[in-house]
């Protein structure tokens, strides 16, 4: 998808799905959420195409950020490296449920780039509450 | 939950997989279950550690690939700089030494290499006069000149200074010495330098080799030719004969006797009278430099200056030459009945002129020696004068102020420029003896140095001839109103004990001042009781 495609879709926060099935939104209470589909393996260009629609969505603001692997089948190399930019993102938070979400979080947090803090959950509350704080002007 | 009757097989191909990553098959992957559990976590956390593994060896692979090309090249440009001289990028001696070494283990096979060594002939008075980046581009230039004058397959090297070495593989001493000259003509081309024209020089020796030599032995083979062409008066190439080489021991043992000499006190002067034509009075002499060699005897200066020069000895003989001749002058002025005029006339080499020490050396021993200034006069030749750089503008300048005179010597076999006369520091001019002529031209030799004459006088300096040796040149020159006279016939160089009454006395009476009588015999006194002097100067 096109960066003028994807302004078009932005206009009211609406869930904007990547190439590979990844959503992004924007929430209200300031956290970009990012969703990879269940049972789907993820390669380097999905992940491109997400961070693509992420750096959109942002508009050149800084969010936190809300990465849901839960059921995700697989994450290649590749697509954990393309994690996130710290020009667009002030925190990570993985959110997954079970022993292969952990595993393949930590993946994540071990591949993810330097100063910015990152975190695995097993709950979306948590999750947020600890993002809450990374929310500028917040 | 996996069913009951499909047994999971999950933990048995963990082992397998563990197993064929223990063999190196990276690309091993184990399937993950739908039930998500721990099992499948350990599956998930082995494939993605089997991924980074193989990632990790990949980028390896490639980092070593990298870095082992960029340490070759760095190799290769450490090799080829020990191996380079950085000024011409030609060859340096121990890259020559190694081509050499590797051409003669070959030989049999591929043919006998010639060696040319060679060294130009005038480059340090570029280096002096045009400056050393001036030097330096015509080391670049004759760099090129000497890689397009031999084969691709030839080496050349640059082996220090001016000093070019070339290897040319399987090459005939014939072939070789043909190469030789190209090269001494192509050297010979004019090359412009800064603005300004040079023509360089090259004196080239070759050396074939002989069974069993080295490298070494062929280098300095070639090096012994290189000089013997360079004495050479009519070939700027010569082909290595032991002869050469013996000739060359000779002069490294004359070296080392040489180096000692002074110590050993057998260095002696002799002194030239240098006499008023019109009066015969006695107003000076040179002072002339001999070695006297306990094995080969009394040796003129022709045998040992240039030697002198090579092995650095030349400053001290200077001041020794000055201090004996200078104390020597002390004695006479305190013994005998001097003319007022009479002055002690040493020779300055080119050399000697760029000594930041020559103004010190000889104010030293001017004082040391109670010796009024006026009263020395050095000799320089044309060509120090005039190519002078800065350092001999300096010593001359200083020498002026000392209040010491300055004279050109040989004048007639250098530059022999009429604008120099009047603008050099000189107060006087010494005519080399060529311009005589011929002992039998002497009557029509008359209006030319009448001319000559007649010049140096305008130009208000001094004139002595030198190589006086007959009564009628002597009484040509006391008729066309030459100052000074020096030559045998007036008296050969004498020991300082020959500078005496009795000669002052001689030289009173000369014929040649008494019109209508001839002599060709001189002051046959002199030559009688200094038997040892040889006749050439």
């Amino acid at each position: 998808m096109t960066g003028s495609a994807l302004d078009g879709q932005l206009g009211g926060r609406k869930p904007v799905i990547s190439d590979g099935g990844i959503t992004v939104w924007l929430r209200e209470d300031g956290i970009m959420h990012v969703k990879l589909p269940e049972n789907a393996a993820i390669a380097g260009r999905h992940a491109a195409a997400a961070a693509e629609t992420v750096r959109v969505v942002a508009a050149g603001n800084r969010y936190p950020l809300l990465l849901d692997v839960a059921q995700v089948k697989s994450v290649s190399r590749n697509a954990r490296r393309v994690y996130g930019h710290p020009d667009t993102v002030t925190a990570y938070a993985l959110l997954g449920s079970g022993p292969v979400d952990r595993v393949l979080s930590h993946y994540f947090l071990g591949a993810g780039p330097p100063h910015v803090p990152a975190q695995f959950f097993e709950s979306e509350d948590q999750a947020v509450q600890w993002l809450g704080a990374y929310v500028e002007g917040s | 939950m996996r069913a009951v009757d499909h047994p999971d097989t999950r933990l048995a191909q963990l082992v397998e997989g563990i197993v064929k990553i223990a063999d190196g098959e990276l690309s091993t992957r184990i399937p993950a279950s739908p039930a998500r559990d721990e099992l499948d976590a350990v599956i998930a956390g082995f494939n993605l550690m089997a991924g980074e593994l193989a990632a990790a060896q990949a980028e390896l692979e490639v980092r070593v690939t990298t870095r082992t090309g960029m340490l070759m090249d760095a190799l290769r440009k450490m090799e080829l700089m020990a191996l380079t001289d950085p000024l011409t990028q030609l060859r340096n001696r121990s890259a020559l030494e190694t081509v050499l070494e590797s051409s003669l283990a070959t030989t049999a096979v591929n043919g006998a290499p010639a060696v040319l060594l060679l060294d130009l002939d005038s480059f340090k008075e570029i280096n002096d006069s045009l400056g050393h980046g001036a030097g330096d581009t015509v080391l670049q230039i004759v760099a090129e000149r000497l890689r397009g004058s031999v084969r691709k397959q030839d080496t050349v090297a640059r082996l220090g200074g001016d000093e070019f070495a070339i290897v040319l593989q399987d090459t005939p001493v014939e072939r070789a010495r043909v190469v030789a000259t190209r090269i001494v003509s192509a050297l010979a081309h004019p090359m412009r330098v800064e603005d300004t024209s040079l023509t360089v020089s090259a004196s080239v020796g070759v050396a074939i080799p002989k069974q069993d030599d080295s490298a070494v032995d062929l280098v300095l083979y070639a090096d012994t030719a290189m000089y013997a062409a360079k004495k050479a008066a009519n070939s700027k190439v010569a082909v290595f004969s032991p002869s050469l080489l013996s000739t060359r021991q000779m002069r490294s043992t004359l070296a080392a006797e040489l180096r000692n000499a002074i110590s050993n006190h057998e260095m002696v002067l002799h002194y030239q009278p240098i006499v008023e034509v019109a009066t015969g009075r006695l107003i000076g002499v040179e002072a002339l430099i001999r070695w006297q060699h306990p094995q080969r005897g009394l040796l003129m200066p022709d045998n040992f200056i240039d030697l002198a020069e090579e092995i650095g000895a030349m400053p001290a003989m200077a001041v020794w030459v000055l201090e004996t001749a200078l104390g020597c002058l002390r004695r006479w002025q305190q013994t005998l009945p001097l003319d007022p005029r009479f002055t002690m006339r040493v020779n300055i080499s080119a050399t000697q002129l760029q000594r930041p020490e020559l103004l010190d050396d000889v104010q030293r021993i001017l004082i040391m020696k109670d010796i009024d200034p006026r009263d020395l006069v050095l000799e320089l030749t044309e060509y120090s004068m005039v190519t002078g750089n800065e350092w001999e503008l300096y010593s001359l300048r200083g020498l002026r102020q000392l209040g010491v005179g300055l004279s050109i010597d040989d004048f007639g076999t250098g530059y022999s420029s009429i604008s120099y006369l009047r603008t050099l520091p000189v107060d006087g001019v010494k005519l080399d003896k060529s311009l005589l002529g011929d002992t039998s031209e002497t009557a029509t030799q008359r209006p030319f140095i009448a001319a000559v004459l007649q010049l140096i006088r305008s130009c208000k300096l001094s004139a002595t001839f030198e190589g006086v040796e007959t009564w009628e040149q002597a009484r040509m020159l006391a008729e066309l109103g030459c100052d000074a006279g020096q030559g045998y016939y007036f008296s050969r160089p004498v020991p300082a004990s020959g500078i005496n009454a009795a000669l002052l006395e001689d030289l009173l009476t000369a014929p040649w001042r008494t019109p209508g009588i001839s002599s060709t015999t001189g002051l046959t006194l002199n030559v009688a009781a200094y038997p040892e002097e040889p006749v050439s100067r």
